[in-house]
C-alpha cells in the first residue's frame, strides 16, 4: 500500500475497562442480590438431593402420631417441623413439594420460552401473514381467564404431573411471544440487520446468528420472573385440586389440606405458605437484578 | 456590598465550576474547573465535541443534572448576583422558563406529542405569570407563533406537534423558551437535528429575536460555523476546561490553542501538502480517566513535558482573548496569569 | 457518468451500477408520496460519485434500492448490465460480495454480541465460505483501516464512534467489493475524528479502485470524496456536476442555498440570511411544475406551469431549472 493508514488507536487504550482486578470483582459479586442466590441454590439442592436428605418417607401415614408440634413448640427432633393430620413429617413433605415446584417451573420454562422464541421471531421478522397471525393467536391467549381453561382441561384428561406441565406451557407461552416479538421488531430495524442482508446473510442466518443472541437477555429476564409465577401458579391449582393429584406432596397441596386446621395447628399452614412466599420473593428479586444489570435501556 | 457596575451588567458568572457523574466505571468528572461571564445582551458560544462538557455545563446552571449520578461539586453560578448551585428547588421553579430559559437540541422530543401547540405556548405563561384567562392565554399564544414567524398562526395553534416539520417544532420550543421574556437563554445544539437551509432560518430568527428583547444567551454547538454567525464571544472546551475564549472575531483571526486551530482547520475542510484533509490524531477523551495534565495532550502536536503534569492557568494575550496552554505561554513569552476578576 | 450518447470506443464495459428511470413510490393515506422520481445515474468503476440532499430527499430510499433492499416502482437498477432484481443464484452472490456498505450509525452497525472478528469476517464466511476466513486476511482489514490486531477478541462497546466506524469499513471491504456505498458515513462523528475517517477513505479508494457512492449532506465533504456529485431534492435530480463545476459554478438555485449554507461563514460579517423561504413541501402532493418553486427566490410563473428538463448548462454540466 502506498499511505497505510496510521494506526490511531494505541493497543492499550482499548479494551482498558474491561480489565479483571480483584477489587472490581469483588464490587461485582458485591452487588448480586446474595440473599437470593442463596435461597435458590438451596432449593436447587434440595430438589436434586430431596430423598437422600429427607428424614421420613413423605407418604408414610401414622395416624398416632398426627398432629405433632414443630421443635420451637415443644416438638421432637425426629419430626423437626412437626406432623401433618395424616402424622405424615411436614418437612419431608416440603422437601418433597419443592422437587416438584422445581420440576414443574423450569419444564414451563423452558417449554414456554422455547415456543414463545420461535414465534416470536417468525412474526417479528417478517412480519405479514405471519406476524398477524401469531398476534392474534397470542391475544386470545393472553386473554382467556387461565385458571377456567386449566379446570377444563384437568377436567378432560384428568390430572397428573404431565398435564399439569402441559396446560401451563399451554397457557403461559403468549406471554414470551409477545413480549420477544416487539424486542424483535426494534432490533429488526437497527443497521447490523441490515448490513447483514446486505452482505448477502440468509434469513436462517440472521435469524440465529444475529437476532437471537439479541434476545436472550429479555429472554432470561422473563423466564426468571415467570419462573416464580409457574410456582404460584402451580401452588394455586394444586390448591383447588387441580394440580398434582395426591398422595405426592406440593405446596399448594398442604396448604388445601392444612387449611381446615388453621386455628388448631397453624404450622400446617405456615409452613408451605412460607416455603412459596420466600422462594418466589426470592426469584423475583434475582429477576429484578437481572433486568437491571441486562436490560440496556436501564443502564445509567 | 457595593456592586461595581460592571458586575451589575453581567447577567451570568460561572466561576471554578466543577459537576461530575458517578457512574458503574468511576467518576467522570465533565465539568473540570470552568469560568466565564456572561454580560446584558451578549451571546457566548462554547464550542466543543463529545466529552467536552459543554451541554452538562449548561445544565449545571440550570441544575437540571440527572440526578442522583450528577452532581455539582464545586463552584458557583451567580445570576444577576444570586448563587443558584446553593438556591433551593423552589427557587430554581421559579427561575427556570421565565428568568432563564432552555432550547435543546431534539425538537421531537421537546414538544409533548399528545398536546397542542397552544396548550404547550400557554403553559409558561400560565405557570409563571399567573394568568388563566382562555382568551387572553390564546391571543398571547397567537402572538407568540407569529412572532418566531409561524404562518397562519390562528390555526397553527391547534394543531399537534408531529404535524409540524423539524425547523417549525423549533421554533415552537423557541417561542415557548421565549414567553415569559427571560434576561437568559441556554440553546444546546439548537440546529444540530435540521437541515442545514432550515438552520441559518433558526439561527436568524434566535439572534433577531435577541437583539429584539436584549436578553444575554449562550449557544452550545459542536459546529464553529454556528457559532460564527449568532455569537459574540466564543468559549473552546475540551474535556470539561475551558482552552481558550475570545471574541469570535478574534478567535477566527488569530486562534492560539492548538485544539482551536485543528478545530479550524477542519471547519474549512483544509488539505495538507499530500491533498488529505488535516486531522487530529487519536481518540476523544475520556473524562474518567482524567489526571492533573493538559487534556489535549495525547493529541497534541505542540506537546511538551509539563503538559502531561498540570493544566496549565489561564494567559491574557489581549484584552478579552485568554488562553491555557504552555506551548503558546512559552511562544508567546506571557507567564502572569489572569487576573480572576472582583 | 456517461452522457446520454454511447461512448465511441466500442468496447466500454457497462457502467458498474447503472439506475435508468428509477422511482419509487408509496401508497399512503392522502395520496401517493414519491420518494424517488425517475432517476438515472450511472456510477463508473473506480470513480466516486457525491449525493447530496436534506431530508426528506428520497436519498436514504435511493441507497436502499442500489442496494437491492427495496424494489423500484418503475425504472431498472442494473448491475454491471444485469437487472438485479432478476439475477440468478451465483450472480445474485457475486452482487452481494461486489457492493457493500457503510452506513451512519455506528453505534447500531455492529452487533454488540459479536465479537469484531466475527462482524468483519461475516460477509466473507457468507460469500465465500469458511475456508476464506484467515487470520491473514483479518490482519490485514484490521491494519488497513488503522485498528491494531488486538482489536480483533474484544466486543464493539469498547470501542469509540470513530473507531466503530472504521470497524464497519474494514468489514465492507472485506470481500474486495467493487462498489461501496457510504451513506453518511461521517455525520454521527465527532468534528475532528471526521477527518481521520475521510481520509481513511479516501486512501482505501486510491489504493484499491473501489468506487464509492458517498451519501452527504455535509457538502465540504462530499467535495473532498467525489469526482462527480448529483445533488437531490424531493426524490429528482436537480443538477449534476464534477465536484469541482459545482462549487465554482453551481446553476440551480436550491445548489446555490445549500453551499451559501454550508460554508463556512465570515466572522468579520457573518451573513444570516439565506434565499430560501419556507420550509421543505409535503411530499404527497409535490409542487406542479418545478418542485423547488415554493422556496426558490426566483421563481416565476412558468416554473409553476412546466417541469423544467433536466438538461445541459455546460460541459458534464446538466441541471434542472429554467433560469440555469
Amino acid at each position: 500500500m502506498n499511505s497505510p493508514a496510521k494506526t490511531t488507536v494505541a493497543s492499550k487504550s482499548i479494551g482498558a475497562s474491561n480489565k479483571f482486578t480483584p477489587r472490581a470483582f469483588i464490587t461485582r459479586v458485591c452487588e448480586l442480590p446474595l440473599w437470593s442466590v442463596l435461597v435458590l441454590v438451596c432449593l436447587v439442592l434440595v430438589g436434586l438431593f430431596g430423598p437422600v436428605i429427607s428424614p421420613h418417607d413423605p407418604n408414610a401415614i401414622q395416624l398416632l402420631k398426627a398432629h405433632a408440634s414443630p421443635i420451637f413448640f415443644g416438638g421432637s427432633w425426629e419430626y423437626p417441623l412437626g406432623t401433618d393430620q395424616m402424622g405424615r413429617d411436614v418437612l419431608s413433605r416440603l422437601i418433597s413439594g419443592a422437587r416438584i415446584s422445581l420440576l414443574v417451573g423450569f419444564a414451563v420454562v423452558l417449554g414456554a420460552g422455547s415456543i414463545g422464541t420461535v414465534l416470536a421471531l417468525a412474526a417479528g421478522y417478517f412480519g405479514g401473514a405471519i406476524d398477524a397471525v401469531v398476534s392474534r393467536v397470542c391475544e386470545v391467549f393472553i386473554a382467556v381467564p387461565f385458571v377456567l381453561v386449566a379446570i377444563a382441561i384437568v377436567g378432560a384428561v384428568g390430572a397428573s404431573i404431565t398435564n399439569l406441565v402441559f396446560t401451563l406451557i399451554f397457557m403461559s407461552w403468549a406471554g414470551y411471544a409477545r413480549v420477544l416479538r416487539s424486542e424483535v421488531l426494534r432490533l429488526r430495524e437497527l443497521e447490523f440487520v441490515k448490513l447483514a442482508k446486505v452482505a448477502g446473510c440468509s434469513d436462517s442466518r440472521i435469524l440465529i446468528h444475529h437476532l437471537l443472541p439479541n434476545i436472550v437477555n429479555p429472554l432470561m429476564i422473563l423466564a426468571t420472573l415467570q419462573l416464580g409465577a409457574t410456582i404460584v401458579i402451580e401452588a394455586s391449582l394444586s390448591f383447588l385440586g387441580l394440580g398434582v393429584p395426591p398422595p405426592q406432596a406440593t405446596w399448594g397441596a398442604m396448604l388445601s389440606e392444612g387449611k381446615d386446621f388453621i386455628g388448631f395447628h397453624t404450622s400446617l399452614v405456615l409452613f408451605p405458605g412460607l416455603a412459596i412466599f420466600v422462594v418466589v420473593l426470592a426469584i423475583n428479586l434475582l429477576g429484578d437484578w437481572l433486568r437491571l444489570r441486562l436490560d440496556p435501556r436501564f443502564r445509567q | 456590598m457595593m456592586t461595581t457596575s460592571a458586575e451589575s451588567s453581567r447577567v451570568l458568572e460561572v466561576r471554578n465550576l466543577y459537576t461530575s457523574f458517578r457512574t458503574r466505571r468511576g467518576v467522570a468528572r465533565s465539568v473540570n474547573g470552568v469560568s466565564f461571564v456572561l454580560e446584558r445582551g451578549r451571546t457566548l458560544g462554547i464550542v466543543g465535541e463529545s466529552g467536552s462538557g459543554k451541554s452538562v455545563t449548561l445544565m449545571s446552571i440550570v441544575r437540571l443534572l440527572a440526578t442522583p449520578a450528577g452532581r455539582i461539586e464545586n463552584g458557583e453560578v451567580l445570576f444577576e448576583g444570586k448563587n443558584l448551585v446553593t438556591s433551593s428547588e423552589t427557587e430554581m421553579r421559579h427561575i427556570r422558563g421565565s428568568k432563564i430559559s432552555v432550547i435543546t437540541q431534539d425538537p421531537m422530543t421537546s414538544l409533548n406529542p399528545v398536546y397542542t401547540i397552544g396548550n404547550q405556548l400557554e403553559e409558561p405563561i400560565r405557570q409563571h405569570q399567573r394568568i388563566r384567562v382562555r382568551d387572553t392565554l390564546r391571543r398571547l399564544a397567537v402572538g407568540a407563533l407569529q412572532s418566531v414567524g409561524i404562518p397562519a398562526p390562528e390555526d397553527r395553534v391547534s394543531s399537534y406537534p408531529h404535524q409540524m416539520s423539524g425547523g417549525q417544532r423549533q421554533r415552537v420550543v423557541t417561542a415557548m423558551a421565549l414567553a415569559c421574556r427571560p434576561s437568559l437563554i441556554l440553546c444546546d445544539e439548537p440546529t444540530t437535528a435540521l437541515d442545514v437551509t432550515v438552520q441559518l432560518q433558526i439561527l436568524k430568527l434566535l439572534r433577531d429575536l435577541q437583539k429584539e428583547h436584549g436578553m444575554a444567551m449562550i449557544m452550545v454547538s459542536h459546529d464553529l460555523s454556528v457559532i460564527a454567525r449568532v455569537c459574540d464571544d466564543v468559549a473552546v472546551m475540551y474535556a470539561g476546561r475551558i482552552v481558550e475564549k475570545a471574541s469570535v472575531s478574534r478567535l477566527f483571526e488569530k486562534p492560539a490553542h492548538p485544539y482551536t486551530r485543528a478545530l479550524m482547520r477542519s471547519l474549512n475542510a483544509e488539505t495538507d501538502a499530500s491533498g488529505r484533509l488535516y486531522a487530529i490524531e487519536g481518540q476523544p477523551p475520556n473524562v474518567r480517566n482524567i489526571g492533573n495534565g493538559c487534556p489535549f495532550a495525547p493529541r497534541c502536536q505542540s506537546v511538551r513535558s509539563e503538559c502531561r503534569e498540570h493544566f496549565p492557568h489561564e494567559i491574557a494575550l489581549s484584552p478579552g482573548h485568554t488562553t491555557s496552554c504552555w506551548a503558546v505561554m512559552e511562544e508567546a513569552g506571557i507567564t502572569a496569569p489572569v487576573r480572576k476578576s472582583v | 457518468m456517461t452522457t446520454r450518447q454511447e461512448s465511441v470506443t466500442p468496447a466500454t464495459p457497462p457502467p458498474l451500477l447503472r439506475l435508468e428511470g428509477v422511482t419509487k413510490k408509496y401508497p399512503v393515506r392522502g395520496g401517493v408520496l414519491t420518494a424517488v422520481d425517475r432517476v438515472s445515474i450511472d456510477i463508473a468503476p473506480g470513480k466516486v460519485l457525491g449525493v447530496v440532499g436534506e431530508s426528506g430527499c428520497g436519498k436514504t430510499t435511493l441507497s436502499r434500492m442500489m442496494l437491492r433492499m427495496t424494489e423500484p416502482t418503475s425504472g431498472a437498477v442494473q448491475f454491471k448490465g444485469d437487472d438485479i432484481w432478476a439475477l440468478d443464484g451465483g450472480k445474485q452472490k457475486l452482487f452481494r460480495k461486489s457492493v457493500s456498505a457503510v452506513f451512519q450509525d455506528p453505534y447500531s452497525s455492529l452487533n454488540p454480541r459479536h465479537r469484531i472478528d466475527k462482524a468483519i469476517m461475516e460477509p466473507v464466511l457468507v460469500n465465500a465460505g469458511k475456508g476464506s476466513v484467515t487470520g491473514g486476511l483479518l490482519e490485514h482489514l484490521l491494519t488497513s483501516v488503522g485498528l491494531p490486531i488486538t482489536a480483533a477478541k474484544l466486543y464493539p462497546h469498547e470501542f469509540s464512534g470513530g473507531q466503530r466506524q472504521r470497524i464497519a469499513i474494514a468489514r465492507a471491504i472485506s470481500t474486495q467489493p467493487e462498489l461501496v456505498l457510504l451513506d453518511e458515513p461521517v455525520s454521527a462523528l465527532d468534528v475532528s475524528i471526521r477527518a481521520q475517517v475521510l481520509n481513511l477513505l479516501k486512501d482505501l479508494q486510491h489504493d484499491t479502485g473501489v468506487s464509492y457512492v458517498f451519501i452527504a449532506h455535509d457538502l465540504s465533504a462530499v467535495r473532498y470524496m467525489s469526482d462527480e456529485i448529483i445533488v437531490v431534492y424531493l426524490g429528482a435530480i436537480v443538477e449534476r456536476a464534477s465536484a469541482n463545476k459545482l462549487y465554482q459554478t453551481p446553476r440551480h438555485p436550491y445548489t446555490k442555498a445549500l453551499l451559501e449554507a454550508s460554508l463556512p461563514p465570515d466572522p468579520r460579517n457573518p451573513s444570516l440570511t439565506t434565499q430560501l423561504r419556507g420550509d421543505l413541501p409535503n411530499p404527497i402532493n409535490a409542487p406542479s411544475g418545478c418542485r423547488f418553486r415554493t422556496r426558490c427566490p426566483i421563481a416565476a410563473k412558468i416554473c409553476a406551469d412546466s417541469e423544467p428538463e433536466f438538461r445541459e448548462v455546460g460541459s458534464g454540466h446538466r441541471a434542472a431549472c429554467h433560469f440555469a
